[in-house]
């Protein structure tokens, strides 16, 4: 339902939908409509069009614009009811084929993929010459019969896929019944793949029954578009002139195939919702920004200032990413944590400049050894990229390409940077290999042949492939379990040391993140918390947020006592956001100042920060002041 | 902050368990390929008592939690729910009775309720089902399950599609949905762990309480350690289809026994101690399940392996003195002389060191 | 390798059920349709020719039950013998096809892999593109093209390109004068009579490819993997083919193969339109003139030809696809 609603939405499907109704409405009033019964023969034959027969007559000197008006119904009629007959069969064929498995689905999908790749026009015209057809129903019938196969196909991989989705098997254990589980369950969350199925279907009876009444094997006797089209193809119209009587069948055949093309695009658009994201993206505008100040003095080798990043969306600008203020020195790790949604990897993407609309950088500079990035034109900074500087990313399981060889894909990046020696690159290969712990063998491997640590493995080779000066790593160990997790840790660890990488970490586990990292930086609602050595960190949290994140990780030793989470959730970074953002949330928030007055970032002891009001010695001071007065 | 301790659990220790599983085995086949994801898994299950079952991905665990829940029909064992059998093809009434007494909860909150219905609805099917409410009296009963996991109004999230709802928000509804036929037993497989980290105590915490409530069993499955002794009264090891270790939860992973869990401790994050020092040897991946070793599945990995292990299936024994604690390797048999205690005892001295 | 047994089974079977779907056809509908057609031909029709018709449609020799004379059908097929045709007897049926093919395979065959190509090419530009005036114009130009009745389409572009503007021959595949077969200026004429028909079916076939592959290439675009390799450096010509097409081709080609019956279906209706001395135009005239033996014949053939290409299109699809060749898709 909600996929259809969204379909409505969208201005291809109101055209399609338009187009239904204007020749809906020209098959109801007919009757009204038109000057002359459609099939009533006069001796005013082979007419231009004139102010009596708007488009002409036929050779039979029937009124041309009464038997388009009439005409309508029956292609009307036939290209619904046949697209409903075929969604019906494709529909039950599809289900049952999913739902039952084994043997019933060998069999049906079996015959649909017969059916698939039978030439069903020809077929339909075999049947039709066969049957003598009379009326339109054996029409119907015989298009029917060869039209449902693709979308029983569709059908059946989206409802097997649907068969396994957790919801299914959560009525089944619930003690559902089959036909709930199939009605109740999995049918009404294909609504939209059914709608798009019907249209396609509708769009083919449309031009199989043009065809064959074009062929003269239908009822030739009925008024349709396509019978309009097979006598005046039989008597030789065009060459008589009446470019009318051939012209508007025609392109009524052809609105009426469009609107339901269009319709079928639209709800396969809303249906697929990567169609849909991907057209939001193409609509937003480039920022302008300021020009960057000088570069930075210190040994940093990355440096923030003042970066903010967001996405522009429809309702606004969504603020994931708020003046953030970091710099990452040669050789360190830097561990980076939070809830999610707190814009960890919104941040990971803006130094990289990967944000792809509707995100983007909205002000800010990042400057990487020497370099300022946000402003580095796309030539120059695609040169940039994997040479300076290179990115894991969070779900790394789909970052390999399926078609090409996993070695490729690492001499890829090595030849987009100019390294084009055939052996260097194969020997480079072999060693990153070695690095991750990769047997040479898989060079040569696909990704589909590789198991998920593996291929988290290789991705990260490729990161190390141009020995970049730093790694962005977005929960590359997330979705892995904790012994492949460790080891490859341990790996990425090991080289980072003989390197003199730096690294960015991201995750949300902070124990994990504690243990190894040089420093932590605590997120929140897009902007840094607390950052402080991770000894220190873990030691001395001073954040409540960093404490209750802290305590949200039960350990593997020592008494077993109850802990609690952390009660609400992040605020929506779509909205403004007054005073402290963790305010809401935080047992220690002092009325009247948290959630008034956004705290300032203040380093409390070497190397620090916290953005904390209990930390703030003149709000604390004058705090206390208050209270004194208010004791008096 | 206030830390109460966990409840000990008095009423965990009943004649009969709430559940059995007898020499539970599958084995899933698709054309050529048969792969056998559990075998040979024995467990009982006591009133009011919650085992953790843990293990890499792969290891079986959603098999055992489905084979349980009746989702998949075993290769080979017996389920017992209080002592009786449930028969290998059960007919339609039975599985309705047995499905009243053992629920599931599933991992994906985002996939485990259909989008297109309300949570109203999902929640008065199985009270209708089983025809616990009739008619009017199915929306007050809703509201209360709701509140009863923490969603209040419940008239208000009667009303909510899913995806109005956050992950911990369907979590608790998911919960809710097994929780209103009053079960016996509750299969949990990972229901934390697409949550995030801040919600993940949360619906542990909401977990025990109803357990403490209702005198629910639970079988909790996850993968990580921590989780499972903070949940767990017992913890189980499964490697590859294979129960390795059984035990209360303290000591299992106080001092685990298995080689393999030995694995899976070291590996789990250690926020007091730098990567460097714990480093562990993680060779190898979880084995082929088309075509398992005759021996210890975990051979290839072990570091203690030996030739004993490469001979068959080693069986479960009893640690010496402690008998609720069992594990499936050859290091502690009794006629070998047991030499994995020492090495146990050997390492806890190096870590307390 | 286990792939494309897999499919050439599948294409046997296909064939199979077109064969039995062809036998029983005639025996199945109401009524008597060879009567109805001996009935037409009465007089004209040759005594020999009407009592093989009788024979072979199982009305006399009552003696034969159905599965006899199912194998017997199968085991003549097997020889070639697809019988005679009633509207030219006794020209045997496969003498005709074999006559006619040629001129199909050429045309509609040759037009059908150019709108495929040039289909999806387009597709790859609209997806690429999105955003620009002219690329998002495409896509419903091409829903509509997709929609029009190839055979209307041929009409309109006969009546204005040859018969007003006179660019092209009205019909036919070649002049008769042009001289002897494969001499240059018979070659001339041929591509001449082709061009016409043949752009009509790329236009019209076109769409349906551009709206696949834009759709396809567009999901791709957003992977993971194409996202990677952006960052990665590459130029954006790289990743648009090695990651972006590479892949969307696969499910196009896989449309490409379902689609071909329907549009080799559609096509040939154009040879009517054009006279073409295909396949298309025999059908038409074996259904006016109601000669069922030819009219099954063809539909044989077609399912055949449509059955090949279907299994090349597998064999590329195979060839392209790491996850089908290594057995484990
Ligand atoms: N494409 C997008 N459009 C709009 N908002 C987005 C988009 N992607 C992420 N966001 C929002 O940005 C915020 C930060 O997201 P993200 O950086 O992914 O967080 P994290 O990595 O910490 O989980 C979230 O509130 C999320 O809703
Ligand atoms: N429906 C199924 N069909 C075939 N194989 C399956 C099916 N479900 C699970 N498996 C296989 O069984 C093994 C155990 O899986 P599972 O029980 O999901 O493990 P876990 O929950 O521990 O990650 C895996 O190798 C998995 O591929
Ligand atoms: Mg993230
Ligand atoms: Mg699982």
């Amino acid at each position: 339902m909600e996929t259809l609603k969204r379909a409505f939405n969208d201005r291809r499907a109101v055209v399609g939908a338009l187009i239904l109704i204007v020749l809906g409405l020209m098959a109801l009033l007919a009757p009204l409509l038109a000057q002359h019964p459609p099939s009533q023969l006069s001796n005013d034959t082979w007419l231009h069009p004139n102010s009596q027969h708007w488009l002409g007559t036929t050779a039979l000197g029937q009124d041309v614009f009464s038997q388009l008006l009439y005409g309508s119904r029956l292609s009307l009629l036939v290209g619904l009811v046949t697209g409903l007959i075929a969604t019906v069969i494709s529909v039950i064929v599809g289900l049952a084929s999913a739902f039952f498995g084994g043997v019933v689905d060998d069999i049906l999908s079996g015959i649909t993929n017969i059916f698939l790749v039978l030439p069903g026009l020809p077929l339909v015209i075999v049947a039709a010459a066969y049957l003598q057809v009379s009326g339109v129903v054996p029409v119907i019938a015989v298009i029917s019969f060869t039209g449902w196969a693709w979308g029983a196909r569709v059908l059946r991989s989206q409802a097997l896929s649907l068969r396994d989705r957790d919801f299914v098997q959560a009525a089944v254990a619930g003690g559902e019944g089959p036909l709930r589980v199939i009605f109740a369950e999995i049918l009404p969350n294909m609504v939209g793949l059914i709608a798009a199925n019907f249209f396609g279907a509708a769009l083919y009876a449309v031009l199989a029954e043009a065809g064959l009444e074009f062929l003269g094997v239908g009822d030739v006797s009925q008024v349709t578009w396509g019978t309009m089209l097979y006598w005046a193809q039989s008597s030789q119209a065009l060459l008589q002139g009446a470019w009318p009587w051939i012209a508007t069948p025609g392109l009524c055949i052809a609105a009426l195939g469009t609107a339901f093309a269009l319709l079928n695009f639209a709800v396969d658009e809303v249906a697929n919702p990567r169609l849909r994201s991907e057209r939001v993206a193409a609509e937003s505008k480039p920022l302008a920004l300021k020009p960057a100040g000088a570069p930075p003095a210190g040994d940093a080798l990355l440096q923030l200032r003042h970066l903010e990043a967001g996405y522009l969306t429809e309702k606004g600008t969504v603020r994931a990413v708020k003046d953030v203020n970091l710099e990452v020195h040669r050789g360190e790790f830097l561990g980076i944590a939070g809830e999610s949604g707190c814009g960890k990897s919104t941040l990971a993407f803006a130094v990289a400049q990967l944000l792809r609309p509707p995100g983007q950088v909205l002000s800010g500079e990042v400057w990487l050894n020497g370099q300022e990035l946000v402003r580095l034109p796309p030539e120059a900074l695609r040169q940039t990229r994997w040479k300076d500087f290179s990115m894991v990313f969070q779900s790394s399981m789909n970052a390999l390409n399926p078609v090409m060889r996993v070695g490729d894909q690492i001499a890829d990046a090595m030849r987009a940077h100019g390294v084009s020696d055939k052996s260097l690159i194969e020997a480079r290969v072999k060693e990153l290999f070695g690095m991750v712990g990769i047997r040479p063998e898989y060079m040569v491997a696909y990704p589909h042949q590789l198991s998920g640590g593996m291929k988290q493995r290789v991705v990260i080779a490729i990161a190390l492939a141009l020995e970049p000066r730093l790694v962005i790593m977005d929960e590359p160990t997330t979705a892995l379990d904790v012994v492949v997790q460790r080891s490859i840790l341990q790996e990425i660890d090991a080289v980072r040391r003989r390197l003199n990488l730096s690294i960015v970490f991201i995750t949300h586990d902070l124990s994990l993140l504690v243990e190894m990292s040089d420093r932590v930086a605590i997120m929140y609602a897009g902007e840094i918390v607390e950052l402080a050595p991770s000894h220190d960190l873990y030691a001395n949290p001073l954040h409540p947020y960093t404490r209750r994140l802290m305590n949200a990780f039960p350990p593997l030793e020592g008494e077993r006592t109850r802990r609690d989470g952390i009660a609400g959730r992040p605020p929506d970074l779509g909205r403004v956001i007054q005073g402290c953002p963790f305010a809401p949330r935080c047992d220690r928030a002092m009325t009247g100042l948290c959630e008034v007055v956004a705290p300032l970032r203040l380093e409390v002891s070497a190397g620090h920060v916290v953005a904390c009001h209990l930390y703030d010695p003149n709000v604390m001071k004058g705090r206390a002041e208050d209270h004194a007065i208010a004791a008096d | 902050m206030p830390s109460l301790p966990i409840k000990p659990n008095l009423s965990a220790m009943p004649s009969e368990p709430v559940l059995r599983l007898e020499g539970l085995e599958k084995v899933f086949r698709s054309g050529r390929r048969s792969v056998k994801a559990v075998t040979d898994f024995n467990l009982e299950i006591a009133r009011g008592e919650v085992v953790g079952l843990v293990g890499e991905s792969g290891s079986g665990k959603s098999t055992v939690a489905r084979l349980t829940a009746q989702l998949h029909r075993a290769s080979a064992g017996t389920i017992r729910l209080n002592g009786t059998a449930l028969p290998t093809r059960p007919n339609a009434r039975a599985l309705l009775a047995y499905r009243r007494k053992v629920q599931m909860i599933f991992q994906d909150p985002f996939s485990s309720l259909n989008p297109t219905h309300t949570v109203g609805y999902a929640l008065s099917r199985p009270l209708e089902i089983h025809g616990l409410t009739r008619g009017r009296e199915t929306a007050p009963a809703v509201r209360s399950l709701l509140e009863r996991v923490g969603l209040s109004p419940g008239a208000l999230y009667e009303q909510k599609f899913p995806h109005e709802l956050s992950g911990g928000q369907r979590q608790r509804v998911g919960i809710a949905r097994a929780l209103a036929v009053q079960p016996l037993l509750i299969l949990a497989d990972e229901p934390t762990s697409m949550l995030d980290v801040s919600i993940r105590l949360d619906i542990m915490n909401l977990m025990l309480d109803l357990r403490d409530q209702e005198g629910l069993s639970y079988l909790f499955i996850t993968h990580d350690l921590a989780g499972a002794r903070y949940m767990s009264d017992r913890v189980a090891v499964m490697y590859a289809g294979h129960l390795v270790e059984i035990g209360p939860s303290a000591g299992l992973i106080g001092s685990p026994a298995h080689p393999y869990t030995q694995l899976l401790k070291s590996a789990a994050p250690k926020p007091e101690s730098g990567l460097a020092a714990t480093r562990v040897d993680a060779r190898g991946e979880i084995p082929d399940l088309t075509q398992l070793p005759p021996g210890c599945p975990f051979e290839p990995r072990c570091p203690h392996a030996r030739a004993e292990c490469r001979a068959a299936l080693p069986r479960m024994v009893e640690l010496p003195g402690q008998s609720a604690h069992q594990v499936r390797c050859v290091l502690y048999y009794p006629e070998l002389g047991a030499p994995g205690i020492a090495e146990i005892a050997a390492t806890t001295q190096r870590a307390s060191a | 390798m286990l792939y494309l047994l897999h499919k050439f089974a599948l294409l046997l079977l296909t064939l199979w059920a077109a064969l039995t779907i062809n036998f029983f056809l005639p025996r199945l509908v109401p009524g008597n349709p060879i009567g109805a057609m001996i009935a037409k031909y009465q007089g004209r029709l040759d005594p020999n020719a009407a009592k093989a018709l009788m024979i072979a449609y199982g009305l006399e020799g009552h003696d034969k039950n159905v599965l006899t004379q199912y194998g017997d059908y199968l085991f003549k097929l097997t020889k070639g013998d697809l019988g005679r045709s009633i509207s030219f007897f006794p020209a045997p049926v496969t003498e005709m096809i074999g006559g006619a093919a040629p001129w199909t395979i050429g045309l509609v065959g040759v037009s059908t892999v150019f709108s495929f190509l040039l289909g999806s090419g387009l597709g790859v530009y609209t997806a690429a593109r999105r955003g620009s005036r002219f690329a998002d114009a495409l896509v419903p130009l091409a829903l509509f093209l997709n929609s029009v009745p190839y055979f209307w389409f041929a009409l309109i572009a006969l009546y204005v390109f040859a018969f007003l503007l006179g660019w092209f021959p009205l019909g036919g595949g070649v002049d008769i004068v042009t001289g002897p077969n494969w001499s240059l200026s018979w070659i001339l004429s041929v591509v001449a009579h082709a061009i016409l028909p043949g752009a009509t079916i790329v236009l019209t076939a076109m769409g349906g490819w551009l709206i696949a592959m834009r759709n396809n290439l567009v999901s791709t675009l957003g992977e993971d993997y194409v996202a990677f390799a952006r960052a990665k450096g590459l130029s954006e010509t790289r990743v648009l083919y090695a990651y972006g097409i590479r892949n969307a081709i696969l499910p196009s080609l896989t449309a490409f193969g379902m689609a071909l019956g329907f549009v080799l279906g559609g096509s040939i209706l154009t040879e009517v339109v054009f006279g073409y001395p295909g396949l298309g135009t025999l059908l038409y005239h074996s259904v006016t003139s109601l000669d069922y033996p030819l009219m099954q014949a063809i539909f044989l053939f077609i399912s055949l030809a449509v059955l090949v290409a279907n299994f090349l299109v597998d064999a590329t699809y195979a060839l392209l696809d790491p996850r089908v060749r290594t057995g484990q898709a």
